[in-house]
């Protein structure tokens, strides 16, 4: 794979015929021109190349808290001799062996002894880890790809997803009671943050390690293990961040982009404004002029000066090892400096990239190196996007938002990289993307090729796109498509939920006593509905409440209500209730973050509110981080969701469940033979009526759609529930495991499901619900056949969905099915390496065939509000923390 | 008449009936000191607030030795001056309710007829109907005691049921009046549902901007505590099966109580007047209610 990139990139080869290569359907096609006589696998390549960019950028990304969205899975296994055992009983196990070596081969020729090498070698630890998911429980699941230091394993990530960009970083502090007052001082100051962070980083180095005592780059000590399932997000929504938070008042970055004050200027974005006119808002109100340098650096110093004794302690030590460690990449600014921290009274909101040694840098088109290779390249990556050969396409469009808004690592470091680079004539080993200049230049011109992509963006996100300066001078013409876009754009965020709560109507049908066996069932289940919704009340009142905890003050009540339930013999009357309840308050849509409060408003209100309003809801969200989210958000239970949640957990009710489950499944199965009528049947009469009936036909479907995901995801949960680990158990358990449960038979026939869904050319309403479904499984749940082969499917839907191929009138349902896709394939519980997997290909291979693929959905159903509805995570609330 | 009272008007109603006895004079006070409040909400007031003070103090009245007192001073008394009041006189003596005097003394009086303790139905036909006491004199004392009681006995229970039933009819007549079609208790009960508010709409209203599906009628003013009663043994059961609805407290409530409307309980003192029903906002307002209706 490397030897590709090679050729293209020394232009021994016509960068056109890889780009061919890629777009041929053919999976298994090899390069038909390889000057070392290998066949090149495409997901080989692909992952390679995926891996190189964020390799290359590592730098650049260093101060971007937020992982450096390493997204793609583990590369294919490299090759150094100390982890041949480990690859060996992978191969072992998959009965691949001879792919690994192919690997090998096709990797080494630029893995030898360069810088380039050692990137490789890095590289291979991210690969490892995928592997040593089965060989090496303790790997995967502590493994947190959020806080990965930047140069070393962030290849790990494939899994990155979860915790990447979560919000909560309880992970961080030692203590709850720390984290909070780190958080409090952490406006105040900034230094605070660093120490912690600085200590995951160790951690997190530690445990890159692992498997591989490299001396390289990645720290000594071995982390302590954490949990998956409650990501780590200590890195994931980092104050420290200057993307994130930037520091009010000062600005360090370029005083030529908007980034920083857009977080000072009450830039009135709402979602009414039927446009913004950028420039205009930021005279409104009066703020710290971004163009005072004097006035930064006064900030920057005083703020050095604050800091606790004890993190910066750890911090020089942190320093110093890192120094050391890192030849070639101490450029990280995240760990190499000192935390600086903003003053209060400038807004102090982290101010992590505030280092003194980052040089505010403003990118400029004119100091772009390897222009044509950055060309090459972005050629060849949007060429993967396109063919949705990456695993995640917004994760993608992410880490280009990040390389958009990245920072220039001081100059020294750049410095020792271009003389080492000048050194190596190998074009593999320059540093593509290591100044702010060459990232700037490489996003925007994805930018440009992804424009039908990006252009589906909500409006927010597009505005501030739009309002980016670096856009603005790298690509004016790209600037004015974005504000067209954004003039165009109808994904609105969906509007805000009412949060009154309605009641399950009595129904004497079902509901009488002649539907109950005796007259104590009745007056038990007159009792049991009565605290069912004294509980829901109880807990809508106080959920949000510090200290307040749903097992220490329903748990009694529950178990109670459970006990007269099974004395009475009355679940299934129970379960009807939950169930109906569950769909009333859980149907509409929904965002994360709490009930009532309109997700994106708060987002959108700190753009652009007054300025006190929009202080106290930045420091509101430092001491509540649940703004950003990134592209890949592990699933969750939103809203009154975690209600239905904890009630399933906190009444543990084998019978309950049970019956729950009967409901679920039969009415999702119900769902999924709603009859979908074609609205682009009707398009020729363009009269109002059959407008409005198309209308009428769309909201009904996108209500089946989400109530058939809202049932499936409690399906999910409660079939896995019982399975659940915190941790990805051993390979051995899983497999013994997996072994048991594949005996008996599935909850629900997945594959059965799908297979049917395409041939009936459906797979527009059943694979949304069904990713709901899987992405509850738990750690074993992908290992059982049914799940494997439903997945598998699910993969090859996924890479046949291009979305470039589709007509206009397809491109809303097929973006939206490879959303979720892509969402389903970061979900912790999938194996990291899944998505370059040659096994699933096989089983994929299988369905080829299958006529039904050509078409697989001929309809459109799916309009902007609906997307945003079903992919909440793709929303400005993921992209915004960057700007 | 003001009938939303503010917990300060209502606080300061409820210490001027604190001496007061449950006579027709004393509510005849009542009603001359708060001349902008209308009797009945007064009466209510005074009666639950009367029926709390009972209760603190009933049980010392319920000693055996009490009872036996209060028996043994009545037969001297009668014995002394057989015309005389003299049984409603020791009530409010005493400071207990003259209808609970009655019943202590009959209860006793029956005891040392029949030499043991009697069925409460016999009793409770007694105090309905003196005529049916064989002891003339203890017949028209009783008879004295029960229609000088505003709050309790026979009479009151009788006349608080009219009441009750009244305003149920009245809340009927107003729902036919306005064309809303409903389905009321008696009907609910042999459709099998297991609670039942006074009246269901079979299409809910919105009043003052709120959805009602159901109206319950209350003849009494609500107090914290009888609202906090009904709250937890009927509307919140109604809300539960039916949705949100709406309360009459046709005597007045706190005003401070009405804080549930946002979530499904709204109350008011009399039959609403800013009744939107459907077809009014398809008529007024079709276009957005169509948006809306999606």
């Amino acid at each position: 794979m490397a030897a590709i990139l090679d050729s293209v990139l020394s232009q021994r080869i016509d960068p056109n015929k890889v780009v061919e290569w890629l777009k041929t359907v053919q999976e298994r096609d090899s390069l038909p021109f390889t000057d070392r006589g290998i066949t090149v696998q495409k997901h080989e390549f692909v992952s390679f190349l995926l891996n190189f960019l964020r390799e290359q950028s590592s730098p650049a990304l260093a101060h971007h808290g937020t992982p450096a969205k390493t997204p793609n899975r583990p590369r294919p296994a490299a090759q150094t001799g100390g982890f041949s055992d480990r690859r060996a009983s992978r191969s072992a196990r998959s009965g691949t062996a001879s792919r690994s070596s192919s690997r090998v081969q096709l990797f080494s020729p630029s893995s030898s002894a360069s810088p380039g090498a050692e990137c490789d070698a890095a590289g291979q630890s991210g690969c490892l880890s995928g592997v040593s998911n089965f060989s090496s429980p303790s790997f995967s699941t502590s493994w947190s790809p959020a806080s990965r230091p930047p140069g070393s394993e962030r290849r790990h990530s494939q899994r990155v997803c979860l915790g990447d960009f979560m919000a909560s970083p309880p992970d961080t502090q030692p203590s709850p009671f720390q984290s909070q007052k780190s958080r409090k001082k952490s406006m105040a100051v900034g230094a605070q943050w660093r120490g912690g962070r600085g200590n995951q980083h160790t951690d997190e180095m530690g445990f890159g390690d692992t498997g591989t005592k490299r001396p390289g780059r990645e720290g000594g000590g071995h982390g302590k293990s954490r949990e998956q399932l409650s990501p780590p997000s200590g890195g994931s929504l980092n104050f420290n961040n200057l993307e994130d938070f930037p520091p009010v008042g000062s600005s360090p970055i370029s005083p030529l982009t908007s980034k920083p004050s857009r977080r000072i200027n009450p830039t009135p974005v709402s979602a009414e404004r039927p446009r913004s006119k950028p420039k205009t808002c930021f005279t409104s109100t009066p703020f710290t002029k971004p163009s005072s340098p004097q006035m930064g650096a006064e900030v920057l110093e005083g703020s050095m000066r604050v800091g606790s004794p004890l993190s910066l302690q750890e911090e020089r030590e942190l320093l110093k090892r890192e120094k050391s460690k890192r030849a070639q990449q101490a450029a990280s600014p995240c760990l190499s400096s000192l935390e600086p921290c903003t003053p209060p009274k400038t807004g102090g909101l982290g101010g992590a990239k505030v280092t003194p040694e980052l040089q505010p840098l403003c990118p400029e088109r004119s100091k772009v190196a390897y222009a044509p290779e950055l060309d090459l390249l972005a050629e060849l990556y949007c060429a993967c996007i396109s063919e949705n050969l990456v695993p995640n396409i917004f994760l993608e469009l992410f880490f280009v938002m990040q390389l958009l808004t990245s920072l220039s690592p001081d100059s020294n470091d750049a410095e020792v990289q271009d003389s080492f680079s000048a050194i190596n004539s190998d074009v593999l080993e320059r540093c593509y993307l290591k100044q702010v200049h060459n990232c700037v230049y490489f996003a925007v011109a994805v930018l440009e090729n992804q424009f039908e992509l990006v252009a589906h963006l909500d409006k927010g996100t597009l505005r501030l796109l739009a309002e980016n300066e670096r856009v603005a001078s790298f690509s004016p013409t790209l600037r004015d498509l974005l504000v067209q876009a954004q003039d165009k754009s109808s994904a609105e965020l969906s509007p805000s939920v009412s949060t009154f709560i309605h009641s399950v109507p009595f129904q004497p049908d079902t509901d009488n006593r002649s539907n109950f066996g005796n007259d104590r069932a009745f007056h038990t289940f007159k009792k049991q509905r009565d605290v069912f919704y004294e509980v829901l009340r109880e807990w809508e009142d106080f959920h949000n409440e510090p200290g307040w905890s749903f097992e220490a003050s329903l748990g009694g009540r529950i178990r109670g209500m459970m006990n007269q339930l099974t004395s009475a013999g009355i679940h299934s009357h129970f379960a009807r209730l939950f169930l109906k309840q569950l769909v009333q308050m859980c149907k509409g849509p929904q965002m994360t973050g709490s009930p009532g409060e309109p997700p994106d408003a708060d987002l959108l209100g700190m753009l652009g509110a007054d300025s006190l309003g929009r202080l106290k809801r930045l420091e509101e969200r430092l001491i509540q981080p649940h703004g950003i989210v990134g592209p890949c958000p592990p699933p969750s239970f939103p809203g009154h969701q975690e209600f239905f949640r904890d009630f399933i957990q906190t009444s543990s009710c084998c019978q309950l469940n049970q019956h729950l489950q009967d409901s679920l499944c039969q009415q999702l199965l119900q769902l999924d033979e709603v009859s979908i009528l074609s609205p682009s049947a009707s398009i020729k009469e363009e009269d109002e009526d059959r407008d409005m009936e198309q209308q009428d036909e769309k909201q009904r479907f996108s209500s089946v759609l989400l109530l058939a995901r809202l049932l499936a995801k409690f399906l999910g949960f409660i079939s896995f529930l019982p399975y659940q680990t915190s941790e990805r158990p051993s390979r051995e358990i899983q497999d013994t495991s997996a072994a048991l449960r594949s005996k008996s038979a599935p909850v629900l026939d997945v594959c059965a499901v799908l297979n049917d869904s395409v041939r009936r050319r459906r797979t527009i309403l059943t694979v949304p619900w069904v990713v709901e479904f899987l992405s509850m499984m738990d750690f074993v749940g992908p290992l059982l056949p049914c799940y494997r082969t439903a997945l598998g499917t699910l993969l090859l839907l996924y890479r046949r969905m291009q979305l470039k191929r589709s007509a206009d009138v397809c491109f809303l349902n097929n973006l939206l099915l490879v959303s979720v896709l892509g969402w389903l394939f970061h979900i912790p519980a999938i194996p990291e390496d899944f998505f370059f997997t040659a096994e699933f290909r096989a089983a994929v291979t299988v369905e080829d065939g299958n006529p039904g693929l050509a078409g697989l959905v001929r309809r459109s159903h799916i309009f902007f509000s609906l997307f945003f509805c079903s992919c909440s995570f793709i929303s400005l609330k993921c992209f915004a923390g960057l700007f | 008449m003001q009938m939303r009272l503010s917990r300060a008007e209502y606080k300061d109603i409820v210490r001027s009936t604190e001496q007061l006895r449950p006579t027709r004079q004393c509510m005849k006070m009542l009603k001359d000191r708060f001349p902008n409040h209308s009797q009945s909400t007064l009466l209510s007031i005074f009666s639950l607030e009367y029926q709390k003070r009972t209760k603190r103090t009933i049980s010392r009245h319920h000693a055996a030795d009490v009872i036996e007192g209060h028996y043994q001073r009545y037969l001297n008394e009668a014995k002394a001056r057989p015309t005389a009041p003299v049984l409603l006189e020791m009530a409010n003596e005493v400071d207990l309710s003259p209808a609970l005097m009655a019943r202590l003394v009959l209860d006793r009086f029956l005891q040392d007829m029949k030499g043991e303790m009697l069925s409460k139905p016999v009793l409770n036909s007694m105090l309905k109907d003196p005529s049916l006491i064989p002891d003339q004199v203890l017949a028209k004392n009783i008879y004295q005691c029960t229609i000088n009681d505003c709050c309790y006995g026979p009479l009151v229970d009788c006349i608080k049921h009219a009441i009750g039933e009244e305003h149920e009819v009245l809340l009927r007549d107003k729902l036919k009046e306005r064309n809303l079609s409903f389905l009321d208790e008696n009907k609910l009960r042999t459709m099998g549902y297991d609670k039942t508010p006074d009246i269901i709409l079979e299409v809910p209203i919105a009043v003052e901007g709120h959805i009602v599906h159901w109206i319950e009628s209350k003849a009494s003013f609500g107090d914290d505590h009888s609202h906090r009663t009904y709250l937890n043994e009927q509307f919140w059961s109604y809300w539960n099966r039916f949705g949100p609805g709406l309360v009459i407290y046709w005597y007045g409530f706190i005003g401070e109580l009405d804080c549930q409307r946002d979530r499904g309980i709204l109350l008011k003192d009399c039959f609403p007047t800013d009744i939107v029903t459907l077809c009014h906002a398809t008529h007024q307002q079709s276009p957005e209610s169509t948006e809306g209706g999606q």
